[in-house]
């Protein structure tokens, strides 16, 4: 083809326009969570709570990273958690060296009497759950929408079931406990910064446009030459990898793990999360952790009790799950795409221009 | 003669389960070529440039550019430089119309070549420069058949097929579109294979017409020579006989 004529003005670069736009994403989410981070140390929050919200942020934008931009639900994601908190395991438990050779009598030899660093123990999450993700993927891949939905489902169970019985390695139904505690406010922040980093550097790649073109319209995105099971597969490996760090943070925060602890509520949690902020966009997968964050929060202090006046207001116990329920199903109702709706946070949206 | 025809189909048939759609088609479109498939409903005109393009199962032959792609997967196809548009006017719905046309570059490298191609495309489709930021799912009806040929042109095809681009939209539009596909056969050197139900709309525009009913090539020739006979209603509606080859009524 050849060029023919000249036309004068460039379409692609409009000044700081389009590019900047992109950038203030990441760093609007970063400073929020920072933010939040800080003004709950600074009035004495809990710094449990806070962390805890870090961890879910890694584990919703990990599952934004597949879920939001190839569109098919996942159902599986949970399992990477746990392939990744028990890799934190098998690396760097135990505070108490004897502890390891006497639960995990099933582990190889090399690993029994080896209690690496925090940050390797971490990293080797991230590997084995990425590892284990990509071969998922390529097979699950294979399938079509729904069909690939019920197949993580069917992933999940089966890893489930699988951790729960080999239990020379994992412990199978015991708890494990004596991690090395490595994740609080700080640690949970950088982590949560590093895991939107990545997610937002995938969504602006060529390969968050082939998938999210290819979740649009199938049948025209393998027209225009996009390979659509390699874009799925790369998007899922990523999100096992990024889901299966927030596993070790999970073990490095609680300093203990049971293969129990990954299954279905959190599934559904973190799905929920994902909906409520708006899946199809990333600012969407971090406002929908700290939405529904801040719901239980305040629904577990009215549930403990509150001081009015002279005597205590306290709710009855189970209120925290039921408004969670309430809260979820009013955001549907009037927000259906969710709080965010597809659209992104950038500084012009917080602070509108004069 | 593979050098003067970009695309050569022998013998194609295609079957859904037990309904045979296509019983042996056979065409020729030369290279540089706009070239109209003209047929009633059900005739088997999406289901041939479905199974040209890899989206459909069947058997023949299909040569593009001399070699055989039948059996190929539709992107390796697409890669190799055979573009298709399917019905209906696949856009991206949000992605914006800039991002939509990007897609086809992902896959090879030549950045300076994507500029240039996208400035082409631009030039070509005036009204796309100016929603250039839209989302796809925002453009009217005619803007996003448009879309869908400027990113199949993003591509770099040596041959686009179209499945109706004429659906749906308004005569003037319609007329629009095939001035530009007219100026993108001239000007640009791309062969183009095009679908139709009626006739009359692509007369003006093609360099040659195969009218198919049935599942059967009926006829096949220029607009100029098949307006002169009645052997063009006659292909299309099964009035009357024909001559298969000459195209001659045969009274």
């Amino acid at each position: 083809m050849q060029a023919q004529g000249q036309v004068s003005t460039s379409i692609v670069s409009n000044g700081r326009g389009p590019i900047w736009g992109q950038v203030q994403t990441p760093m609007v989410l970063v400073i929020m969570l920072g933010l939040i981070a800080l003004i709950s140390s600074y009035f004495g929050g809990s710094a449990q709570t806070v962390t805890e919200m870090m961890i879910r942020v890694v584990l919703v934008v990990g599952l934004y990273v597949f879920v939001g931009n190839s569109g098919i639900l996942s159902f599986g994601h949970i399992s990477f958690m746990s392939i990744g908190a028990y890799a934190f395991v098998w690396l760097s438990c135990c505070t108490l060296p004897m502890l390891k050779p006497m639960n995990l009598r099933g582990l190889p030899e090399f690993l029994q009497h080896i209690a690496l660093p925090s940050p390797i123990g971490l990293l080797g999450a991230a590997v084995l759950a990425g590892a284990v993700a990509i071969v998922v993927g390529a097979i699950l891949m294979r399938l079509s929408g729904t069909a690939a939905s019920i197949a993580t489902f069917a992933f999940l169970a089966g890893q489930y079931a699988f951790y729960m019985n080999w239990s020379g390695v994992t412990g199978g139904t015991a708890l494990l406990a004596n991690l090395p505690v490595f994740v609080g406010p700080a640690v949970g922040t950088g982590l949560a910064a590093l895991a939107i980093l990545i997610a937002w550097l995938h969504q602006e790649s060529r390969f968050g446009f082939m998938l999210r073109a290819a979740r649009d319209d199938q049948t025209a995105a393998k027209g225009s030459g996009v390979n659509v099971w390699f874009v799925r597969t790369v998007a899922f490996s990523l999100s096992g990898l990024i889901v299966g760090v927030g596993g070790a943070m999970h073990a490095g925060f609680l300093g203990i793990v049971t293969v129990d602890a990954f299954y279905l509520p959190l599934t559904f949690l973190t799905l929920a999360m994902l909906i409520v902020g708006g899946s199809r966009s990333l600012s969407g997968a971090v406002i929908g952790v700290v939405a529904l964050t801040a719901v239980t929060e305040i629904l577990r202090q009215f549930e403990s009790g509150i001081p009015v006046g002279n005597s205590v207001l306290s709710l009855p116990a189970g209120l925290q799950e039921v408004g969670l329920g309430l809260a979820i199903i009013l955001v549907m109702m009037f927000r259906p795409a969710g709080i965010m709706g597809g659209h992104e946070l950038t500084f012009g949206s917080i602070w509108p221009k004069r | 003669m593979s050098e003067d025809h970009i695309l050569r189909v022998t013998d194609l048939r295609i079957a859904y389960g037990r309904v045979q759609v296509l019983h042996g088609v056979s065409f020729d479109v030369p290279a540089g070529a706009l070239v109209a498939i003209v047929g009633p409903n059900g005739a088997g005109k999406s289901s041939t440039l479905s199974a040209i393009a890899g989206g459909v199962a069947a058997a023949g032959d299909v040569r593009f550019d001399g070699r055989p792609i039948l059996g190929l997967k539709p992107e390796a196809i697409a890669r190799s430089g055979l573009s298709f548009v399917p019905e209906g006017r696949h856009v991206f719905a949000s992605l914006s119309v800039e991002e939509n046309l990007r897609i086809g570059t992902f896959m090879r490298g030549d950045r300076p070549r994507a500029e240039r191609d996208l400035q082409l495309v631009l030039n070509y489709f005036p009204k796309l420069k100016e929603r250039i930021r839209q989302a796809g799912g925002k453009l009217s009806g005619g803007e996003q058949q448009m879309l869908v040929i400027g990113r199949a042109l993003m591509t770099q095809p040596k041959l686009m097929l179209i499945d109706e681009p004429s659906l749906g939209l308004a005569p003037r539009i319609v007329e629009e579109v095939y001035a530009i596909l007219h100026r993108l056969r001239s000007q640009e050197g791309v062969s183009i294979l095009v679908n139709e139900q009626s006739s009359r709309r692509v007369m003006n525009f093609v360099d040659e017409i195969i009218v198919l009913r049935d599942g059967r090539v009926q006829l096949k020739g220029r607009p100029s020579d098949l307006a002169k006979s009645h052997a063009l209603h006659d292909a299309y509606f099964g009035t009357g006989t024909f001559d298969r080859d000459s195209g001659e009524a045969v009274h």
